[in-house]
């Protein structure tokens, strides 16, 4: 198990209101695998990650029963050995990467500068040509093919996909054994969008490089990843291989979600689509208990309560009326 | 009886002088003509660049074609006859969350369009403004709230009520469920699938989802620079593409693969 995250609730405290933007989530990361992490816009999946990388601001107070990265515990260690872990194992991407790039400076300066100096074999004197190599090295491995002219171009010359590949090269320049993709793919054209999620598909396989992959998009997760994790508003509904959570989803959200894909859900031309009514809860109304509650069609008193996560054969949901259940 | 909407020749070319005596030119859009009914969706899909964009705005009267014309139930449209326009085409941007003005509530909004267009009295206007919302599924307090105020599907349908407070006959969307989440995605397909039924509107949808495309459009347009590449009844393309292009949109999407197991 690379990292196993047990019962992590992240409170949001301010003057006037305290808030579980997550509530008592688990994960679990098996070394080398792509890991989906599916959820609506506000159901605390960039918040997780940023707990994990520790990157969260002082009004943030995150608690977990455990946070083992491949054995430590990262929440007990202390702020200079947790900050030199993440930094050697775990390594991420964003949304819109043509904004997080340093417009002022050349794809290649900033690709060097990701590159530790003991990388780096030979004479002082020569280290310049070696970082040159190295990152035109790097840029051909993302699949970049004219690798010269991407060296010495700035990021707005270049377009939204190559931009991403930039970003990835930066972060696999360490060689990490996990990736955070926090939704690389957002309002991109289906194409680059392929090549993007090809090349994460890749490097997880020839590098071993885990992928946590954060998204929205469940056509691209059900094709992609192994694993996948579902969260309500800050909550986990399910989790379990793709495979099987497609086959035999328990949570009646889960079930929902998949049937609202058309393609997914087998349904005929212009009849109505599978919907939840309502919409997600802001953070200052949550309801308590499940926080589906009031927009779950099978919702009954017990629901509010918050339900206990449920382990079946690696599958665990978390919901009092469970569906699919053979008896 | 004439056709709800005709398009004949309808292209557009963005002329760029380098020197004195030198134009370059850019195709963005080469000649299309189509015809529309009422109660049917056309959709255009294609890359980036490909001209589908620019399809829509010309439709929507956002930008003046450089050739051709476009009849409204037989009349035609002149380019700069917005008021006309407007009321028979309506436009729904991609980012509901910039397409709405930031400084005015959702009921100001809702009747800049009235104010502008129709010689309404301030108590129809709001009666219509209040039926809109209904319509859209949002409760007529809304009036009161500031765009910042809304959820992002929220945003989007308010932009859907802007889009239909005049009473449209076409509705042109640029991308409208593009940075959706799945759950409020399908409640936008359905609130578009409804209004269809119950106010017999007609669509023209620019999108690059092909399973929405799929379960939405009766035509489909695959375009590449600036060409109408494929065109025809969705399902018959879906089912059987003839080109390049198709093949590697249905590709990328996936959708290929399942036939093969």
């Amino acid at each position: 198990m690379l990292l196993d995250v047990r019962n992590l609730t992240v409170t949001l405290k301010t003057e006037s209101l305290q808030v579980d933007a997550i509530d008592r989530m688990s994960l679990s990361l098996r070394a080398g695998s792509i890991h989906g992490l599916v959820g609506e816009t506000g159901s605390g999946k960039s918040l997780f990650a940023r707990a994990l990388t520790g990157t969260l601001s002082d009004k943030w107070h995150v608690r977990a029963d455990r946070m083992f990265w491949q054995g430590e515990d990262l929440l007990r260690l202390s702020d200079e050995r947790r900050n030199q872990i993440i930094s050697r194992d775990i390594a991420m991407i964003f949304q819109e990467p043509s904004q997080c790039l340093d417009p002022t400076r050349t794809v290649g300066e900033q690709v060097s500068e990701a590159i530790p100096n003991k990388d780096l074999s030979g004479g002082f004197f020569s280290r310049g040509s070696r970082r040159k190599e190295r990152v035109i090295e790097l840029l051909k491995r993302v699949g970049v093919k004219r690798y010269e002219q991407c060296f010495s171009s700035y990021p707005h010359e270049l377009s939204e996909g190559l931009c991403q590949k930039v970003m990835i090269a930066i972060a696999v320049a360490r060689r990490p054994k996990l990736l955070i993709a926090d939704e690389p793919t957002d309002a991109m054209e289906s194409a680059t969008k392929i090549q993007i999620l090809r090349l994460l598909q890749k490097l997880n396989q020839s590098k071993d490089m885990t992928v946590l992959l954060i998204t929205h998009d469940l056509e691209a997760v059900s094709q992609y990843a192994d694993e996948m994790t579902i969260l309500y508003s800050g909550q986990s509904v399910e989790s379990g291989s793709v495979k099987e959570l497609l086959k035999n989803p328990f949570h009646p959200y889960t079930d929902i979600l998949f049937k609202s894909i058309p393609k997914l859900g087998k349904l005929e031309a212009k009849t109505r689509l599978n919907t939840l009514p309502g919409s997600v809860p802001p953070l200052q109304h949550l309801p308590t208990g499940c926080r589906l509650g009031p927009r779950c069609p099978n919702a009954q008193k017990e629901c509010v309560v918050t339900p206990k996560s449920v382990k079946t054969k690696g599958h665990i949901f978390s919901c009092h009326y469970p569906i699919n259940q053979s008896k | 009886m004439a056709e709800l909407l005709e398009v004949e020749n309808l292209s557009k070319v963005y002329e760029r002088r380098i020197l004195p005596w030198k134009k370059q030119t850019t195709v963005a859009l080469e000649s299309v003509s189509f015809k529309l009914a009422s109660h049917s969706t056309l959709a255009i899909v294609g890359d980036t660049g490909s001209g589908k964009s620019t399809l829509a705005k010309l439709l929507g009267g956002a930008e003046q074609p450089s050739t051709g014309e476009i009849r409204l139930l037989g009349k035609k449209v002149h380019s700069g006859d917005h008021k006309n326009r407007c009321r028979n085409i309506r436009m729904i941007f991609q980012d509901p969350a910039t397409s709405l003005n930031p400084s005015i509530s959702i009921g100001q909004i809702l009747e800049e369009p009235l104010k502008l267009n129709t010689q309404l009295t301030a108590n129809q206007r709001q009666d219509r403004i209040r039926e809109t919302l209904a319509m859209v599924g949002l409760l007529s307090d809304y009036i009161w709230h500031y765009p910042n105020m809304l959820s992002s599907g929220q945003r989007q349908r308010i932009a859907l009520a802007r889009a239909l407070i005049l009473q449209p006959k076409i509705i042109v969307a640029d991308k409208p469920f593009a940075a959706m989440d799945p759950s409020t995605r399908s409640q936008m397909v359905n609130l578009f699938l409804q209004l269809q039924a119950d106010l017999g509107l007609s669509y023209v949808f620019v999108s690059h989802n092909l399973n929405i495309v799929r379960h939405i459009s009766d035509q489909l347009f695959v375009m590449e620079d600036g060409k109408v590449v494929e065109r025809g009844d969705t399902q018959t393309i879906l089912a059987d593409p003839k080109q390049v292009v198709t093949k590697k949109l249905l590709y990328s999407q996936q959708m290929l693969g399942t036939k093969k197991g």
